[in-house]
């Protein structure tokens, strides 16, 4: 548990997150959950009770859509899928991310981004 | 396994939000729990894990079913809205289709509820408006009865006197008492004498009604002065500001202009009153000294406020002790005279309903609501035909599992936006109201207020009107059974029966020669009125009324009037011959008069008050009316006895065979004044031209005949007018001429209210008629289009064109012949009804067949088209597939 990237930091991003896990076709709750930790290689820890207010609050606003279906393993879960209002939203947020990390990036590391530079 | 049965069930109604967010936590946790055992955890430890790792799991549920529940009733509502909106939207889209049936409803109904809601503003205006006071619903009307033993209502619900007014205004029950009595003004400004209708009233009047003067007020009380109103102001004086303190000449006298009323102020009777003078001033106006202390009196009527807290009967209570002591005081008059009171509730006081008012608004009024009955049948004929039309699709509907209110639903949706359609143009129609009524001059009292009760009335017509006829077609279009119209080819579709289509063409037919046959029944009465030989010759005949400015009676005054008149008329070339009476012919009910006849012998309790007539000489010879014995007075004759002709019918009533003429009577009753009887003249109609003749005698003086003159020219009528006026107008005739006209002028407007009615009736029932048959034309071509096939086969096997027609034809003529029948049976009722009412009743039966041969012709033209077709059906088409 070293490294934990703060929860503030990542308030505003989870949105995104959710949505990127939800790019590869429908899943369920738990298992955006376990996506999440193992591609960040757990260094991002999103708790539970945060993840599915935001799944409610994204499937309210239209961005993804619930269904009742039946897992793996043979359980029924409530799935969530992208919608067409959801991959715009999930393109704009990647589009200011990399606006915002560029802008951070040239502040705190110039020299990674000089030409040149080493 | 999938979701359990208890929430199936649950599923069942509605969606759960709250179940939903626990199972989708609880698969998590259970996903988590089993993840953490799989890295060698005990069960207990992975459970802890598990719900620490979610963090506020109550907070994150509460968050989570409340967005669910939000949701579900959002859905709940817009289903909802949605299902109307649809509904609305596939009725829009339904007119739209048919733009010839829709303008054609919209126009129906809008003159349907139109003109009803017409007649209804103006019983509103007389029966419902409350009156034009502060806080109306304190007023009360005060009677005093009758006699001294009241036998009926009537009897109570009489006026009062003056001095008896002044008594019961101790009353502590009452916050204000006023009076109000009707004076007849002329009132002269330049030089034209105008007529107005004037009032003495008490001088609390607009005060107690809480209506303050525009400007002025009244002078020292006993003073002779006159408040004007506004429009009076308006239209006679230009709105001059210095007209307070104008002197003005009302009924001889010259007179100053106290005050104006305020312009809002309409007056609490159905006439426009134009000006008021101070009741302790009226004696002296209309010379009739002694009246305010006269307790026999019984001109005056009263209008109460009460006081806060009391009521009609404790106001009564009040009142009875005060009439209690004026009885034991003023025994000869006031003897068992009690005092009632009434709210005040509406314009039209209580004793004078029944008149003639109410029974014409009330014909009107059904007119109205006879053709929009008539409107509604045709549009629920036509939206039937469509409902039958759409059956295989309602079948299909129902069902899928659409309930039957559901489906009645969206059918009663289409006729209401239909009718909400036509509200719209109603509520044009009503804003234009106004305009037309001022421009007939209706009083200021009764102009229309479109106020909420109108609206209201309106809207609720118009929607009950779109869901009355909705309904009934929806009912009567949904009653097939549905595995029938599903399983039928073009059977069931297509009923060659239409029984309740045919129904409601019937009924159209039969409403609409009900107002046929009113309508032609008084017009059939006006023709005969008009036809009818009033006993008198109306043409060349000029009546030249007078009245006394000061409305007395002065002998002195009449006695020179009549010897200028002699003087003037005489001498004036053109002039065949004149006389003077007192009641012309048609110009009032006229009076009767206790007479003795010695020659007959009276029953018991036999009425000998009968109608009469006082005229001077030349009077018979004047009117054209034949004498067939004896002779009248001319003016040749000096005596100055009282002599009397009696009519026909009197002659022949009172003295049989024997002729009357040298016998005598006695006016006024036995022991009365003695009479000569000196001629016997024709019948002639004097009171209205629908009586038929009855017994009528003519008192005949050489010095005093009455205030109207008659004059027979020699030329046209018109002609002499001029000369008449110009005569009998100067400033030396003691009389006011007010009203000079010709005896045809007067014949036609007697007629004016029948002929303004039965007009009425005629066009709404002409209409009416072609509504019924645009209804029949509707219903015999769907049901012929759906025999085209047995046509086809019919004419395939030989069968004539014409046999084709004939069955078309049949069958709208006895669709005609059914509602004409019905129709006529109605119609009798109503004429009898009518005619008890207020006309004569009339001819039913050549007006009955002549509209009952239009109703023929009507028939045969709405078949024509749909009996062309028929035969224009080839065999080809019994092969087609019914579409």
């Amino acid at each position: 548990m070293t490294n934990r990237i703060p929860d503030r930091l990542f308030q505003g991003t989870l949105d995104a997150l959710i949505l990127k896990a939800l790019v590869g076709g429908a899943r369920h709750g738990y298992d955006i959950a376990s996506w999440l930790e193992e591609t960040s290689g757990a260094a991002l820890h999103v708790e539970d009770a945060a993840l599915y207010t935001a799944l409610h609050k994204m499937e309210e606003r239209g961005w993804i859509d619930a269904e009742w279906g039946m897992s793996v393993k043979k359980k029924r879960a409530k799935f969530y899928r992208l919608t067409p209002a959801g991959r715009r939203q999930l393109s704009s947020r990647v589009g200011e991310w990399t606006a915002y990390v560029d802008a951070v990036d040239r502040i705190l590391r110039p020299n990674l981004l000089a030409p040149g530079g080493t | 396994m999938s979701e359990p049965v208890w929430r199936r069930i649950a599923r069942l109604y509605g969606p759960d939000p709250r179940a939903d967010v626990q199972e989708e936590f609880a698969h998590h946790l259970e996903e988590r729990v089993e993840a953490l055992i799989g890295k060698g955890m005990t069960e207990a430890a992975a459970r802890e894990q598990a719900l620490r790792q979610f963090g506020d799991i109550e907070g994150a549920a509460t968050v989570c079913s409340d967005i669910g529940m939000q949701r579900v009733n959002r859905a709940r509502w817009s289903d909802r809205l949605g299902s109307v909106a649809m509904d609305v939207g596939y009725a829009l889209k339904a007119m739209r289709r048919l733009p010839g049936f829709t303008s054609a409803a919209v126009v129906t109904i809008a003159l349907g509820v139109g003109a009803n809601t017409a007649v209804f503003s103006l019983l509103h205006a007389l029966l419902l408006q409350p009156l034009d006071a502060a806080r109306p619903r304190e007023l009360v009307r005060v009677y005093t009865s009758e006699g001294r033993t009241p036998r009926n209502e009537r009897d109570l619900l009489g006026a009062s006197s003056y001095a008896d007014f002044e008594d019961l205004q101790r009353s502590p029950a009452l916050a204000g008492l006023v009076a109000v009595m009707p004076v007849s003004a002329t009132v002269r400004l330049n030089d034209a004498p105008i007529r107005v209708a004037g009032r003495a009233v008490s001088e609390n009047f607009f005060s107690v009604l809480g209506r303050p003067l525009l400007r002025g007020g009244w002078g020292p009380a006993g003073t002779l002065e006159v408040i004007i109103s506004h429009s009076f102001w308006k239209a006679k004086l230009g709105t001059d500001p210095t007209a307070i303190g104008r002197l003005v000449d009302v009924n001889g006298r010259r007179i100053r202009i106290a005050g104006i009323t305020s312009p809002d102020f309409k007056g609490i009777e159905p006439s426009d009153v134009a000006v008021y003078f101070p009741f302790r001033a009226a004696p002296e106006l209309i010379g009739r000294d002694g009246m305010l202390a006269d307790r026999g009196g019984r001109s005056v009527r009263l209008i109460g406020r009460l006081a806060p807290g009391a009521s009609t009967q404790s106001a009564e209570q009040s009142f009875d002790g005060i009439m209690n002591a004026l009885a034991t005081e003023f025994p000869a008059t006031n003897t068992g005279r009690k005092v009632t009171v009434r709210e005040a509730s509406a314009i039209v006081p209580l004793e004078l309903l029944g008149s003639a008012v109410i029974p014409t608004a009330g014909l009107v009024f059904g007119a109205t609501v006879v053709m929009l009955a008539i409107a509604g049948v045709n549009i629920a004929a036509v939206l039937l035909a469509r409902t039958i039309r759409r059956r295989r699709e309602l079948a299909i509907r129902l069902s899928l599992g659409a309930t039957r209110f559901r489906v009645i639903r969206q059918l009663v949706t289409e006729s209401v936006t239909l009718a909400v359609a036509a509200g719209a143009v109603v509520i044009v129609l009503i804003a234009l109201l106004p305009v037309l009524t001022r421009s007939i001059g209706a009083p200021a009292a009764l102009q229309p207020t479109i106020d909420g009760t109108v609206l209201g009335y309106a809207l609720a017509i118009v929607v009950g009107f779109g869901m009355l006829c909705g309904i009934v077609p929806a009912i009567g279009g949904m009653r097939s059974d549905v595995v029938e119209s599903l399983r039928g080819g073009g059977v069931s579709d297509r009923p060659t029966k239409a029984r309740a289509q045919r129904a409601l063409v019937c009924a159209q037919i039969a409403l609409s020669m009900l107002l046929l046959l009113v309508s032609g029944s008084l017009l059939g009465s006006l023709a005969r009125q008009l036809r009818v030989d009033p006993g008198f010759d109306p043409d060349q005949l000029i009546v030249a009324m007078f009245e006394d400015p000061t409305a007395t009676f002065d002998p002195v005054r009449e006695h020179t009037f009549g010897q200028l008149a002699v003087e003037r008329l005489s001498g004036m070339p053109g002039v065949a011959s004149f006389s003077m009476t007192t009641m012309p012919p048609l110009t009032s009910s006229g009076a009767s008069r206790t007479i003795h006849i010695p020659d007959y012998a009276e029953q018991p309790d036999e009425d000998m008050s009968i109608p009469v007539v006082i005229s001077g000489p030349d009077f018979f010879k004047t009117l054209g009316i034949p004498m067939l014995g004896g002779r009248e007075l001319s003016w040749s004759d000096r005596d100055t006895v009282t002599r009397v002709v009696v009519n026909r019918s009197m002659a022949r009533k009172y003295w049989g065979d024997r002729n009357p003429v040298g016998r005598f009577v006695y006016l006024d009753g036995k022991g009365g004044r003695p009479a000569e009887v000196i001629g016997v003249a024709g019948d002639a109609r004097f009171r209205s031209l629908s009586e038929a003749p009855q017994p009528m005698y003519a008192i005949q003086r050489i010095r005093i005949g009455g205030p109207s003159v008659l004059i027979r020219t020699r030329g046209d009528a018109d002609a002499l007018m001029l000369s008449v006026r110009s005569a009998m107008s100067r400033n030396d005739v003691p009389l006011l001429l007010t009203r000079l006209r010709t005896m045809e002028d007067i014949v036609q407007s007697s007629l004016v209210v029948t002929r303004a009615v039965s007009q009425a009736l005629l066009a709404v029932g002409m209409l009416a008629l072609l509504l019924a048959a645009v209804g029949l034309y509707g219903v015999v071509s769907y049901v012929m289009a759906g025999r085209t096939r047995e046509f086809g086969v019919r004419l395939a096997l030989g069968a004539s064109p014409r046999s084709i027609t004939r069955l078309v034809l049949v069958y709208g003529m006895r669709m005609a012949l059914i509602g004409g029948a019905i129709g006529l049976v109605l119609g009798f009722g109503a004429i009898r009804l009518i005619g008890s009412m207020i006309f004569v009743s009339a001819s039913y039966v050549s007006s009955a067949s002549l509209f009952a041969l239009v109703l023929g012709a009507v028939t045969l033209v709405a078949c024509a088209v749909p009996a062309m077709r028929a035969t224009a059906s080839s065999p080809a088409s019994a092969l087609r597939p019914d579409s």
